[in-house]
């Protein structure tokens, strides 16, 4: 268990590692990264200005070095754009984004994993069947149409909940609808097979020759199918890191994504390599923390 | 050694007098006129058709029956698990201690289930929650039926876990299944299903999973509590020997009825009904001296069950009046009945029992002089996996025509030898030669050209043939790899000629699927595949452990026969000693890599040498002149 938590740990800084020069090859080495900083109609004496200011006539690997510096400081560098501190901003915006990704998950998994038991307990019903349109139209419709969708067919004939920003607790309702929609179709899917494989299973027989209820059996086996559902739901989880980004944009909610939006919009390279180390480590945090999940329902792993 | 058989000692005179009275206080379970059927896409399929059962406290009943009978949706519906849908108790009444369990709620029913009627499976691998740990699961089946507290619970649940004769029950309450071995786990089973002292303990083939000498433990254990507890115990088995080594009374089924029952020993001694002949005769161990005799063809599809006898298509006594009406069960004795009109033909037959006798009791033959450099010769074989030696120092010789049994139980090696000289590992350390040539070393694979001399047949039929694949193409396969065996036009007349010779007959048959075909014929094909490409030496993986004892004996008679006609070497594969001291010469037992002892089938099997050798001998059950079977445990 240790050795296991410290070889995680180790491929972890690995990881961040492999990030980190991979950052610095896109905005420094592909293309020139003054363009990254400055504006288009700057004129040439401004831009070599700010090449110098900058550091960036400098041989790559010092600039490479200061850049390692930085990361390791957490100092991404100042934002030509607002003159904050870039991490600063992304830090500032992370809150928006956790709250909105934890909504998306409270409403999505819960109601995903529900409708998929029920779709194990009565297969062709309607709900059974809405979790698998559910699901192929999640995978089949981008989320910036769901989202401006929802605006018109929703917000606007009701006319209390906001189509956008954070201002009233309904504000997150129709993002957090958007981000959850194939989410639950895929969880309910995914939850609704690995339950009825558990339930074909011998001990599940035993179960019920031990005279126990079907709600204790519902136990044995949803302790079983867990692994496989976390597993489907980690998929999503990771690809809600990038759905944000999206529907940051669509519904103004002044989050990580939407921060990443602007500063490819002005030109802000510090931002958005403080944006997109976050999410490095935002998502090896979550993986991590998944991991430990699997063991606690496996106990097998939990040995190995 | 722990000797044991049931009926050591009970009077017969009592046997006799409870079974002639029905009403009896002493019945726990009467089972009446039950049919059940199970609804499928084609139609319903009638699982059972009007089975009656009377059982006794504390009494051992077992049923016995090939796969299909409808023994197991019987045990099922008395447990009340059978699942419906799709199954439906169509008729009949199920009353257990005086009380009509047809007629009780979901919840009463429950109530009784684990407390006064446990359940022991077949499988007890898969049959424990892989997810919680040992004493979480003893502990909930305890608290289900009984107001006692978690603690109090525990304590009981090392008990249970003591008196199923687990060692260091505390340790093993924090243990995960995984954990424990298949036989520690059926004793986990056994723990589970006695917690609440039931009264009837259903045992659905409790140890066809478990190696033979796990058998004979878990059946002393079995034996052991039903005593203690004065419990009953309705042993599910598809194994004649078994049932006559444990069972007060047997009742053997057929295509979802009962076709003869009564006290074991009459049963065994002199059965009166053909199946149950046939059965006895079908298993490999004991007739030693002589060929098998089979019962020819299949059970019949219970979709559409026949109108008359269900035996009477296989039935070698059979008259025309059998076809007309289903036979009704006639007394052989007060206490013995059999449902079938020619019992007197039957019974007129001479005593199974004492032909096996007599064949066990003649003298070991010797080794057979064999002339000649051996066909294959394997000398110090080693095969490791990360440090572990799987097989350890292992020597052979295989001549022409003979067959070779490597016998041992799961995990001593002897797969991964059959993989070796199979080609399909190289050994660590070690060769094998043929015909005086080294073809396998260590580090290097066989050519190609000698893969056709050695060929397989696995065990499980069901995975070995390509679902996808029509059975002329799994025949032909071998021949557009070996150009010039057979030239491509005559490749379908030489298919259908294979076919024919295993057993494999009808209109188009190259050009129908795997699926279509049941676990006996597929086995057959996967003989014809492997004799298609002319080998010398077929490497049988246990061919017949996933057949019905009646098509087993089949398979076996196919073997031997194509031995006679070819003279095929066979390095056959098995986990026991009951088919080996039939089949075999020469046999090897292994045991953790190694060889444990070597030397003629049958002195092997009488005489055993070695210890270990001597556990799986006694394992085996042995009949006795009574009509009873012995199974000898290791204290």
């Amino acid at each position: 268990m240790k050795r296991y938590l410290l070889r995680r740990l180790g491929q972890s800084v690995l990881v961040i590692v492999a990030a980190m020069i991979a950052i610095f090859i896109i905005g420094h080495v592909l293309g020139d990264p003054v363009n990254a900083v400055v504006s288009e109609f700057a004129s040439i004496e401004e831009r070599e200005a700010v090449r110098d200011k900058l550091g960036f006539n400098d041989p790559i690997l010092v600039q490479f070095g200061r850049f390692a510096m930085g990361v390791i400081q957490l100092d991404f560098g100042t934002s030509p754009v607002t003159g904050e501190d870039a991490l600063g901003m992304v830090m500032s915006a992370l809150p928006n984004t956790a709250m909105l990704g934890g909504a998306i998950l409270l409403l999505a998994l819960p109601i995903g994993f529900v409708m998929g038991a029920w779709g194990a307990f009565r297969p062709g019903s309607f709900v059974d069947r809405a979790a698998n349109v559910m699901s192929l139209a999640g995978i089949s419709v981008v989320e910036f149409w769901l989202g401006l969708t929802l605006i018109t067919l929703i917000a606007v004939p009701i006319g209390v909940i906001p189509t956008g920003g954070t201002s009233g607790a309904l504000a997150i309702l129709l993002p957090a609808m958007t981000g959850a929609f194939r989410i639950i179709g895929r969880v309910a899917q995914f939850s609704r097979s690995a339950l009825l494989e558990e339930y074909s299973k011998p001990y599940v027989e035993m179960a019920r020759a031990k005279g126990l209820s079907d709600r204790r059996i519902f136990l044995h086996v949803s302790k079983n199918a867990a692994t496989a559902i976390i597993t489907v739901s980690t998929d999503e989880i990771l690809g809600l890191v990038n759905g944000v980004v999206v529907i940051e944009t669509v519904f103004a909610w002044p989050g990580v994504g939407r921060l990443v939006i602007d500063a490819l919009g002005n030109t802000d390279l510090f931002v958005l390599q403080a944006a997109v180390f976050t999410f490095v480590v935002l998502v090896m945090v979550i993986t991590f923390i998944i991991d430990l999940t699997y063991m606690l329902f496996n106990p097998r792993v939990r040995y190995e | 050694m722990n000797d044991f058989n049931m009926n050591k000692g009970a009077p017969m005179s009592r046997v006799l007098e409870l079974n002639s009275d029905p009403n009896d206080s002493d019945v726990l379970l009467e089972v009446d006129d039950l049919h059940i059927s199970f609804d499928t896409p084609t139609g319903p399929l009638y699982a059972v058709n009007g089975v009656s059962l009377k059982l006794r406290r504390g009494e051992m009943f077992s049923i016995l029956g090939e796969s299909g009978c409808g023994k197991s949706a019987t045990a099922k519906s008395i447990m009340g698990i059978l699942p419906m849908p799709p199954g439906r108790i169509r008729r009949g009444s199920i009353r257990f201690a005086g009380q009509e369990l047809t007629e009780l709620s979901h919840r009463e029913r429950r109530a009784m289930m684990g407390a006064d009627i446990a359940w022991v499976p077949q499988d007890p691998l898969s049959s424990l929650n892989p997810s919680f740990k040992i004493g979480w699961q003893v502990i909930e089946a305890i608290r289900t039926h009984k107001d006692v507290s978690r603690s109090a619970a525990r304590e009981r649940a090392a008990e249970l876990l003591d008196a199923v004769g687990l060692q260091n029950p505390r340790e093993q309450l924090d243990k995960y299944p995984f954990e424990l071995s298949g036989g520690m786990r059926q004793r986990v089973l056994i723990a589970m299903a006695i917690a609440t002292e039931p009264q009837l303990l259903i045992a659905d083939e409790p140890t066809t999973a478990l190696d033979v000498t796990i058998q004979a433990e878990i059946l002393q254990v079995l034996k052991e509590i039903q005593i203690k507890n004065n419990m009953a115990v309705l042993m599910i088995t598809h194994d004649c020997a078994l049932a006559a080594a444990v069972a007060d009374r047997v009742a053997v089924m057929y295509a979802g009825r009962v076709i003869e029952s009564g006290p074991t020993a009459e049963i065994f001694h002199q059965p009166a009904h053909p199946y149950t002949r046939g059965l006895m005769q079908s298993t490999p161990s004991l007739a030693m001296d002589e060929k098998l005799e089979p019962v020819p063809g299949t059970p019949p599809k219970l979709m559409d069950p026949p109108s008359g006898c269900s035996f009477a298509p296989r039935c070698s006594y059979c008259i025309e009046r059998c076809k007309e009406a289903v036979p009704p069960q006639a007394a052989v004795s007060p206490s013995h009945q059999a449902a079938c009109i020619r019992t007197e033909a039957v019974i007129a037959e001479p005593s199974l029992i004492d032909r096996f006798l007599s064949a066990e009791s003649l003298p070991a033959s010797e080794n057979e002089k064999v002339t000649g450099p051996p066909l294959m010769m394997g000398r110090g074989l080693v095969k490791t996996f990360d440090g572990f030696r799987a097989v350890d120092g292992i020597d052979f010789d295989l001549h022409e025509g003979e067959t070779l049994c490597i016998v041992g139980e799961s995990g001593s090696g002897k797969s991964t030898l059959a993989r070796l000289i199979l080609g399909l590992e190289s050994p660590t350390e070690g060769t094998v030669e043929y015909r005086g040539k080294p073809i396998i070393t260590p580090g290097t694979t066989m050519q190609r050209e000698l893969r056709r001399e050695i060929q397989f047949v696995a065990q499980d039929p069901y995975s070995s043939l390509d679902p996808r694949m029509k059975v002329g193409k799994i025949i032909s396969e071998g021949w557009r790899i070996h150009r010039g065996l057979v030239p491509e036009s005559e490749w379908d007349e030489e298919a259908e000629r294979l076919l024919a010779r295993v057993g494999i007959q009808g209109e188009q048959i190259l050009d129908r699927y795997p699926h279509e075909f049941s676990g006996g014929q597929r086995q057959r094909i996967a003989i014809a595949r492997a004799l298609a490409v002319r080998p010398s030496i077929v490497v049988l993986d246990e061919p017949i452990s996933s057949l019905d004892v009646s098509v087993q004996a089949q398979v076996i008679r196919l073997l031997q026969d194509l031995q006679d006609e070819h003279g095929l070497a066979y390095i056959f594969i098995a986990h026991d000693l009951s088919v080996v001291e039939y089949l075999a010469k020469n046999i090897i037992v292994m045991y953790q890599g190694k060889v444990m002892e070597r030397g003629p089938g049958k002195r092997v099997f009488n005489e055993p040498e070695d210890p270990y050798t001597a556990r799986l001998a006694s394992a085996n059950p042995k009949w006795e002149a009574s009509g009873r079977a012995v199974i000898q445990a290791a204290v």
